[in-house]
């Protein structure tokens, strides 16, 4: 019978690759309620046996849905904190909720408020946050509903105009808060819809009949990164996109989506990899020769709501490794090859241990595979491979990162016992993967990997 | 209780004299020239990849512009058959073919009834349109339709007027099958894929092939709009988890890379080879009896039957052959148990000439409870009332 320690760092590694990967969206597999109800399962188990771990795991770099999930769970059973603990735990979930994008605390509120969760940390965090926000009026127009729920249900008191704003009558009467006085206007005048957030200016241009296109002309200059990326296609080329400031992943993705590549775009992503290799130092990758084994196969496509996400994401860790790692030793095996500068597409079906050989062949003494971790041509070869591999390949060593959960497995699936996958969401998070994978894979102990975890939340 | 809608498909007598079909007895089936790769499973389907050796490049199967619908078509022997059709293909074939596809219907759904010119229908001098599956199942409506030669006594004067009058089957539409359409969605595409086994809880529902992958693809979905037979539903329903066949590669002795590989190559064959001898189950070994329909330019288009052994699972298809064999088009239909014994007994009547004592004999049961066997297969019709009333009166 395995130790409790044992348990518990595996039980660990299962809850922190899966909030590395799930977001509680569909998948190629699977639907978003089978994910949702999968990977709240594993939070409710994990914080119902290990509490303090659970706390501290919000300083992981778990992703945003899963560390507002964490929130969540933790203000809802704030009765099992140990009483040695309340005041880690409150710290850690205040700096958890500073470093959640502001639309995340806000759908976190509502949530609270539905959920009728309403204790006195519950409330104090919510009034830290809001009141200690730099533009909380801003917030206050773009997330009007949200706010005004979040103000009813904290008992806020509220500075300046927005009371008034969230909840007086706007009729017959101005605001002097600029931006809320254009609030007003826009309801009535066409000029100060230009002049709002656009998600807002969206809502009313239906009322007063601005044509989208017309919308989107005018408020080129007031978009947002993520705002620009989303109307990439609608806008015909008029909204112009940032690349530098779009993340990797994100990068690639829109990138696997245009039919061609001027000489401009195709230096896009080469510069996205070099700024995250100069953010996080070299990869912690062994010596020798490294080969990236990276599945295309159909189910890269993933679902309608992550839009080949599996691709873009091993799309970019191949860049990333290509520009990590010396030129003559690093080698991409796509499933289904592509020609030399030309993108991938994810179709066919996943033949990964031939790649694994072709990759063998060439030389190469540390393998990274990017899949899915479903194989089926032939199903369960991989794994024989691999052992047979490592008896003719001296200091033989592979990584799997998996960049999506399994609902039915409750985990992100491994090709092999040997290669536990490790959960990657976006291919900028590599380099601490990396570093985070020799925990998984070298059979660490529980204390080296709570070591590991402390120290991330130290620099945290 | 959820209900299902059945698709049905008769055949009409018109006056007129109806020829006997699949009468030519043919070797067991084989997949000439096609090759299984592993299968992929999804709830209680197993879809198995088939792969073509030999690139075809002479022949092409496309969608046919025909919207779905019910329709109704005249039989050069003056039948009537109509079946819910959801698509038709286009086979066309000749040297200098283009990879041309025909726009791709407008979904028209069950609302009017709407004739259809013939089965299989010309369109210019190396082109047939066709209805897939229903060249078959007519062949299994239009089996032994005709009357006897001799007029017996016991027969009804309708049957030595009309044959069997009207004759209907029915089958399960893909769409009612829980998670097909997830299965065929999250399938994985082979390259150079032209075909397809699908299995339901380990038994055969289907087998499509087409002559070459450019084809498959477009046409991978239609398998959705098929029609299957009812014992399939009853499998998708009981048995919603399919376990994984998971072939474990001998690595054992191996000494050098080349010999992974070597061994990842028997493994494929050893996969091919299981889906032949193992998942096919008896198919290799089942008679067929067939039927030439067409002969375009040096192929053979014809359907089949199985020996319709009552105590098996039996399928009637259609297939394209080579005249050496190799598939280009198949589809099979898999017969339910009810459907393959009526079959059974008009083929079994019908070799004995509808003579009743000579029937029963070769069938090992006696004259009376045969004609309750006729009644509960639902052609009572066919024998006089008094024969019927005599012979209750005998098994009491």
């Amino acid at each position: 019978m395995p130790s409790p320690e044992t348990v518990a760092r595996q039980d660990l590694l299962l809850f922190l690759n899966a909030a590395f990967a799930c977001t509680g969206q569909a998948e190629f597999y699977g639907t978003a309620d089978e994910q949702r109800v999968s990977v709240a399962f594993l939070h409710e188990y994990v914080r119902g046996n290990y509490r303090r771990l659970y706390a501290r795991l919000l300083a992981a770099d778990v992703n945003d849905f899963n560390a507002a999930e964490m929130i969540f769970g933790l203000l809802s059973t704030g009765r099992e904190t140990p009483p040695d603990f309340r005041a880690e735990e409150n710290a850690l979930l205040r700096a958890a909720l500073q470093k959640l994008p502001p639309q995340r605390v806000w759908k976190l509120s509502q949530r609270l408020r539905r959920e009728r969760v309403n204790n006195r940390r519950t409330r104090a965090l919510l009034r830290d946050f809001a009141l200690g926000h730099p533009d909380l009026t801003f917030q206050a127009v773009k997330y009007r509903r949200k706010v005004r729920g979040a103000a009813q249900h904290a008992h806020l008191r509220l500075p300046g105009e927005l009371p008034d704003f969230l909840f007086g009558p706007h009729l017959g009467r101005t605001f002097a808060t600029p931006l809320l006085e254009t609030y007003r206007q826009a309801r009535y005048s066409r000029e100060a819809v230009y002049a709002l957030p656009y998600s807002v200016a969206q809502g009313l241009a239906a009322k007063h009949g601005i044509e989208p296109a017309t919308l989107l002309g005018r408020m080129e200059g007031r978009l947002t990164e993520r705002e620009r990326l989303r109307v990439q296609r609608r806008s015909g080329g008029q909204v112009a996109l940032n690349p530098e400031r779009l993340g990797l992943t994100e990068l690639a993705s829109y990138l696997l989506t245009r039919p061609e590549l001027g000489p401009e775009q195709a230096e896009w992503l080469p510069r996205a990899v070099r700024r995250v290799l100069k953010g996080a130092g070299a990869l912690a990758l062994p010596a020798g020769k490294v080969a990236a084994v990276l599945d295309n196969s159909y189910s890269a496509s993933g679902s309608r709501e992550k839009r080949s996400r599996p691709l873009a994401l091993a799309y970019a860790v191949g860049e990333l490794l290509r520009a990590g790692v010396p030129e003559e030793s690093f080698h991409a095996f796509w499933t289904h090859p592509t020609p030399a500068g030309t993108r991938p597409r994810a179709r066919g079906q996943s033949n990964l241990t031939e790649r694994l050989l072709d990759a063998l062949d060439w030389g190469a003494q540390t393998v990274v595979i990017v899949s899915d971790g479903v194989e089926n041509d032939p199903p369960g070869a991989f794994h024989a491979a691999l052992v047979a591999a490592g008896r003719l390949v001296p200091r033989l060593s592979a990584l799997h990162f998996n960049p999506v959960f399994d609902a039915e497995a409750l985990q992100v699936r491994s090709l092999s016992p040997l290669v536990p996958a490790i959960g990657l969401r976006a291919a900028e998070d590599l380099p601490t993967a990396l570093a985070f994978a020799q925990y998984v894979v070298g059979g660490s102990g529980l204390g080296e990997l709570e070591g590991y975890l402390h120290r991330r939340a130290a620099l945290w | 209780m959820q209900v299902f809608k059945k698709a049905i498909f008769s055949i009409i007598y018109q006056p007129s004299t109806i020829t006997m079909t699949m009468h030519t007895l043919a070797p067991p089936l084989e997949l000439t020239g096609l090759t299984p790769a592993p299968a992929q499973v999804c709830g209680s389907f197993r879809l198995v990849p088939l792969l073509r050796a030999a690139p075809c490049e002479d022949v092409r199967l496309t969608r046919h512009a025909m919207p779905a619908g019910v329709k109704v078509v005249d039989l050069p022997d003056a039948t009537k058959y109509t079946a819910f059709v959801p698509h038709a293909l286009r086979l066309s074939w000749g040297t200098a073919l283009g990879g041309q596809v025909l726009p791709q219907d407008t979904a028209g759904g069950w609302r009017c009834v709407e004739g259809v010119d013939k089965l299989r229908k010309r369109e210019g001098p190396d082109a047939l349109r066709f209805l897939p599956l229903h060249l078959a199942l007519e062949g299994l409506l239009a089996l032994h339709f005709s009357p006897p030669d001799i007029q017996w006594a016991e027969l009804s004067a309708a049957f030595h007027r009309n044959g069997l009058g009207t004759r209907s089957e029915s089958g399960v539409p893909g769409a009612l099958l829980p998670r097909y359409d997830e299965a065929l969605r999250t399938f994985e595409l082979h390259r150079g894929q032209v075909g397809m086994l699908v299995f339901v809880a380990d038994a055969l529902a289907s087998a499509f092939v087409v002559p070459s992958p450019a084809d498959y693809l477009p046409l991978h979905r239609t398998l959705l709009g098929d029609l299957y037979g009812e014992l399939l539903l009853q499998y998708a329903v009981l048995y919603p988890h399919t376990p994984t066949v998971q072939a474990t590669p001998d690595f054992a002795g191996a000494t050098s890379l080349a010999d992974l590989r070597a061994g990842l190559d028997t493994m494929r064959r050893e996969w091919a080879d299981y889906t032949h001898r193992t998942m096919l189950g008896d198919w290799l070994e089942r008679p067929l009896r067939t039927e030439t329909v067409y002969k375009p330019a040096h192929l053979r288009l014809e359907r089949f039957l199985t020996d319709l052994d009552p105590t098996q699972a039996n399928h009637i298809g259609e297939r394209l052959l080579r005249k050496n064999g190799e598939v280009l088009y198949l589809k099979t239909f898999h017969l339910s148990a009810a459907q393959t014994r009526r079959a059974y007994l008009l083929s079994q009547l019908a070799a004995h000439g509808w003579n009743l004592q000579r029937a029963a004999l070769a069938l090992n049961t006696t004259v009376p409870d045969l004609i309750g066997r006729v009644e509960a297969q639902g052609f009572g019709y066919l024998l006089t009332q008094g024969v019927r009333e005599r012979a209750v009166k005998a098994r009491r």
